[in-house]
């Protein structure tokens, strides 16, 4: 449109102004150039269009690196440079983008003279940024000696900068490295303020520790109200480095390493932080040195008598200091090792220091957490361990209690209701979990990060109504997700804040393939094709209501971004147990591997029923040609399209059972959950959908063979293998009652996976009903020409009979499958039962954990946990209502 | 210890800790974008060693003549990086940038029950210029402060002569 509006007025600033900015909303480069030097020639004085110009060079470079360095970033430069040398330069943008592009060509010197040339003095906004950018190019230039002393005199000013401690030691080291390498009396540097040998270091380090304590102890009042920890973690930084690179003297150039840490403690152990500190430096410990640390601090704090008696804290600090060295035993791996009597006697200490200290934060505001939470965090994870090595779910139903008492102290500790969303999930309640999740205030870019914390249980449990909501919510998110970064990119040029402007360009680039976005649009997409449907003709509507290409996958698999933070939930699992990163890297590629399965499964979905739906005049009425032909030709195509994603989806299927044999079925972790693709594994249901596309597809052939009067060809792909065990079996397995009692009388288990398994099942009911949906509609015209025929059963093609065979005993399978899962759901979840079930979950114990549970409270769980069930009963008999009237109309 | 460094888009995927807080808001994409499009400099991160977010601040140079003043629009650390100085770190940093743009005041606004922020801010050297009615919509509206301290530019401390009476939102330029 501007584009007209340009060729009619080409001299008006303000079509171009829009023009350009058209151009970066579709990120057009090349013309968002050429419209900016249009714009400088029409007005030569406004340094801003030329720049604008510059900027959208860089960003081809940025497009395109092979031209980058022989055409885009030297053109770039020379028109900043053009502009430097007749004085014309005005703007701190001007020189930022002109710093842009010589960072880009690597030329770091003359980046270098223009900080140090007059051209610095147009850069006011950010006071660090010359100092920093200086180091960094020093560093890119590898001047170390240099780097080193620029860092030593930013610690100088800036003690407590963990950034430049970091480089310090790494510039450090390699100057140490340099002296080893070099030949004896070659080189010699020691003239310099570099600290090139590691006592230098230890110098230096050990005078910014003094510095520190000088300050603090000469002043009155204190300069500074907080004693800084950057100096003390920078020594603990030197020797995780020392001891990495096999020191021999690491543990002595500054003590006794032991001692280090536990004077640490001392200056900062009542700090929450001090826990993730000190957790960096765990390795430093030999085993018993841990251990000798945690129980001499312990007993440093005097709170447990000498004959092991609890003593309560009698402040704050105590009692932070007691969380920590309760988090880094468990963080060394102790509780790990604890039987379970010993497990359960810390858990009710913890809950004794928890009930006694919330009487320090009795003047706080809801807002505020306890300041014992963090007691109630760890018994829970406590609890939870018992749980999984006693294999009873009675923990975790205590500790659910336990949690929601904690609640009523503290309504708003994400970290509590994170908790209690992962224990709720884990018995297969959702309801609460959502209640939870809502009260967290999840909202915008928190769809994405954090829709996982309930994404994978929605489904899994069969919510269907609120998964709906969930997912309009999320791409309600992703839709404006274009026009709100293409509005402040434009932004990013008005004010001339060019380094965002390649930001705002990947940050879009993450988010529009971020794997969540993917994962709802493509759940939201089979839930509409299955939920709704009671006969086929409106499965038929809802799929041509829907602008779909199943010929093109939707997801770009291999752009596709994980955004999901899952460091929301506070941890002190020893890193042995449970390597957050290597976690969340085999749940990426589950995520992604079920994701696959579910997109092709759609895809097959649509084009099976597009395949079967009846074309515009039908397939039997006589027509003419020109029509027969066209609608031959777009059978034959979708044909095509359908056994070509049979085959992708069979492959996918083979891949994940590749994939499945690593992945993380356990319910363990207390953190990025599992996908449904172990249990759909398990279920066969993947190799049961081919067969049923298998059938539609050998129809649709025969269909075709009749009408042309010609033998059938035969069939393109090997049919999938009928799996062992039938799905009626499947069915009738999953009759159980929700709580069963095992080994004796000792032990109780929620049975999550029968409500995840009917899950399962019901979709994959509704999935092989639209397909026998489509095929019905192909075998109807050729039943009712037999009929007519006369039902003269010997002229008709044998093939065809077993094709009519198969597709009656499909029918009939799933016909009483419908009616077996439905009976599954119906008795073991009705009230009455589920409260007795329930019942039986509370521990009759001495130990004074398990007393005091309020009565009231405890029910108030029991009635969220049974409407849940019941909810998740309630979606699938209606889903499978549904499908019944739905099969009932597919008989011949 | 601490890095404090310019806030990216990238922090918006892992802010969740500090932002998880009741009273730390999240916003739509448009707000964060804005404010790191017209003004990146005046919102700042701090980083702790394992590499997570301890806490930010946003904020903006505005206003005509003699009203040109830094704001701040957002000040927050998470739950468990309080009481290390890092909100100080991050105001005075603000200030600094503030001062270098030649504005002659700081101001920001706070909720009047949140006692442990106007005494920081006070410890900080800002005074309570005047209260806002009604500025906080929720289930209970209520009131703010509006606080500010003057900078070195503003030789006669002009900018931070109380208000006389309360103001209601309306009123604010």
């Amino acid at each position: 449109m501007y584009e007209n509006a340009y060729k009619k007025k080409p001299d008006s600033e303000e079509i171009l102004n829009a023009l350009f900015m058209a151009y970066v909303r579709i990120g057009n480069y090349k013309k968002q150039q050429q419209v900016a030097m249009a714009l400088h020639k029409l007005r030569p004085q406004k340094n801003p269009y030329y720049f604008w110009a510059v900027m959208s060079i860089v960003m081809q470079a940025y497009e395109n690196e092979n031209l980058a360095n022989s055409m885009f970033l030297p053109l770039a430069g020379k028109m900043v440079e053009k502009f430097i040398n007749e004085g014309r330069l005005e703007a701190e943008a001007e020189v930022r983008i002109y710093l842009i592009i010589l960072q880009s060509m690597a030329k770091f010197e003359e980046a270098l003279k223009v900080l140090k040339g007059p051209l610095s003095e147009k850069l006011v906004s950010e006071p660090d940024f010359p100092s920093f950018l200086e180091v960094e190019l020093l560093t890119k230039l590898e001047l170390w000696t240099t780097v080193n002393t620029a860092y030593k005199r930013l610690i100088e000013s800036n003690p407590d900068s963990w950034q430049c401690y970091k480089e310090y030691l790494r510039s450090s080291f390699i100057l140490i490295d340099a002296h080893s390498n070099a030949e004896e009396g070659v080189v010699n540097c020691s003239d310099t303020a570099a600290d090139d040998t590691v006592e230098r270091v230890v110098e230096f380090l050990s005078t910014m520790v003094r510095r520190d304590r000088d300050s603090r102890e000469s002043a009155t009042p204190p300069q500074l109200p907080y004693p800084i920890r950057g100096p003390y973690l920078g020594r603990l930084e030197l020797l995780r480095i020392l001891k990495d690179r096999n020191d021999v003297n690491w543990n002595k150039v500054l003590g006794n390493p032991l001692e280090l840490i536990c004077q640490y403690y001392d200056q900062f152990g009542d700090k929450p932080c001090c826990f993730s500190d000190l957790q960096l430096y765990a390795a430093l410990l030999s085993e018993s040195e841990k251990q000798q640390m945690i129980t001499e601090l312990l007993a440093k704090l005097g709170i447990q008598s000498q004959d092991g008696q609890i003593v309560m804290a009698t402040d704050i600090k105590v009692i932070q200091r007691h969380i920590l060295l309760i988090q880094l035993s468990r963080y060394y791996g102790f509780h790990r090792q604890m039987e379970t009597d010993k497990c359960l006697s810390l858990a009710e200490e913890l809950l004794r220091r928890y009930t006694d200290g919330l009487k320090f934060g009795e003047s706080l505001t809801s807002t505020d957490q306890q300041y014992v939470d963090s007691y109630m965090l760890l018994l829970i994870h406590l609890l939870h361990d018992v749980a999984v090595s006693t294999k009873n779910d009675q923990y975790i139903w205590h500790a659910l209690v336990l949690l929601e008492m904690s609640l009523t102290k503290s309504p708003t500790n994400s970290q509590l209701k994170l908790l209690a969303i992962q224990l709720y999930a884990q018995i297969g309640a959702f309801m609460p979990c959502y209640n939870l999740y809502e009260s967290l205030e999840i909202k915008h870019i928190q769809h994405d990060t954090l829709g996982y914390v309930v994404c994978n249980h929605v489904l899994r449990l069969g919510h269907l109504s609120v998964a709906h909501t969930i997912f309009d919510n999320t791409l309600r998110f992703f839709a404006s997700v274009h026009k709100d970064t293409s509005d402040y990119l434009i932004s990013c040029y008005k004010y001339g804040s060019f380094p965002k402007v390649q930001e705002f360009v990947q940050f879009r680039h993450r988010l529009q393939n971020s794997l969540q976005f993917a994962i709802c649009t493509a759940e939201k997409l089979l839930l509409d094709i299955i939920s709704n449907a009671s006969s086929h003709q409106m499965t038929v509507d809802i799929i041509n209501g829907m602008d779909i290409d199943p010929m093109t996958e939707q997801t770009d698999f291999k752009s596709l971004c994980d955004n999901r933070d899952d460091s929301i939930v506070f941890s002190c699992e020893p890193n042995k147990v449970v390597d957050k990163k290597e976690l969340k890297q085999k749940s990426f590629l589950e995520e992604k591997a079920w994701l696959h399965i579910r997109n092709l499964t759609a895809r097959c979905l649509v084009t099976a029923v597009r395949l079967g739906s009846p074309l515009a005049g039908g397939t039997t009425a006589p027509e003419s040609a020109a029509i027969r032909n066209g609608s031959d030709a777009k059978t034959v195509k979708l044909r095509d399209v359908l056994v070509r994603l049979r085959g992708e989806l069979a492959q996918c299927l083979t891949d994940s059972r590749q994939l499945n044999k690593s992945q993380m079925t356990n319910d363990l972790c207390l953190d990025l959950y599992r996908t449904r693709l172990s249990a759909f594994m398990r279920l066969d249901l993947g190799d049961r959908f081919l067969i049923v596309l298998d059938l539609l597809l050998s129809s649709e052939l025969h269909q075709n063979s009749q009408q042309d009067g010609q033998k059938a060809a035969s069939i393109s792909f090997s049919p999938a293998q009928k799996p062992a065990k039938s799905l009626s079996s499947l069915t009738q397995e999953n009759r159980k009652p929700m709580v069963m009692v095992c080994g004796g009388e000792e032990r109780r288990q929620i049975v999550v996976e029968m409500l995840e398994n009917s899950v399962l099942l019901a979709e994959h009911i509704s999935q092989v009903t639209i397909v026998l949906g489509a095929c019905h509609e192909i075998l109807k015209p050729i039943k009712a020409s037999l009929n007519k025929k006369g039902k003269k059963k010997k002229e008709m093609d044998p093939v065809m009979v077993s094709v009519f065979e198969s597709y009656d005993s499909f029918l009939s399978e799933t016909l009483s499958a419908v009616g077996d899962l439905q009976e599954a759901f119906s008795e073991p979840l009705t009230g009455d039962n589920l409260a007795f079930q329930l019942d039986a979950l509370k521990i009759e114990n001495s130990n004074l954990l398990f007393q005091h549970v309020d009565d009231t409270l405890e029910s108030s769980i029991r009635k969220k946990v049974t409407a849940s069930y019941q909810t998740t009963a309630a979606e699938i008999k209606t889903l499978l209502d549904r499908k019944l009237r739905y099969l009932e109309n597919l008989k011949f | 210890m601490t890095t404090i460094r310019p806030f990216t888009c990238d922090d918006l995927f892992t802010f969740n800790n500090v932002n998880l807080d009741p009273l730390t808001e999240t916003y739509g994409l448009p707000f964060y974008l804005q404010y790191l499009a017209h003004w990146p400099e005046y919102f700042q991160a701090a980083e702790s060693p394992s590499g997570e977010i301890m806490g930010y601040i946003m904020g903006k140079a505005e206003g005509p003549a003699d009203n040109w003043h830094g704001h701040v629009t957002a000040l927050t650390v998470a739950p468990e990086y309080r009481r290390l100085g890092l909100a100080a770190k991050l105001m005075s940093s603000l200030e600094d940038i503030s001062e270098k743009k030649k504005c002659y005041f700081v101001d920001l606004f706070v909720r009047v029950s949140n006692r442990v922020a106007v005494d920081m801010y006070k410890r900080l050297g800002y005074i309570v210029y005047r209260r806002v009615l009604e500025y906080y919509s929720g289930d209970v509206d209520e009131d703010a402060f509006d606080m500010r301290k003057a900078l070195s530019h503003d030789t006669e401390k002009k900018s931070i002569v109380p208000f006389t009476r309360d103001v209601r939102p309306e009123e604010l330029e």
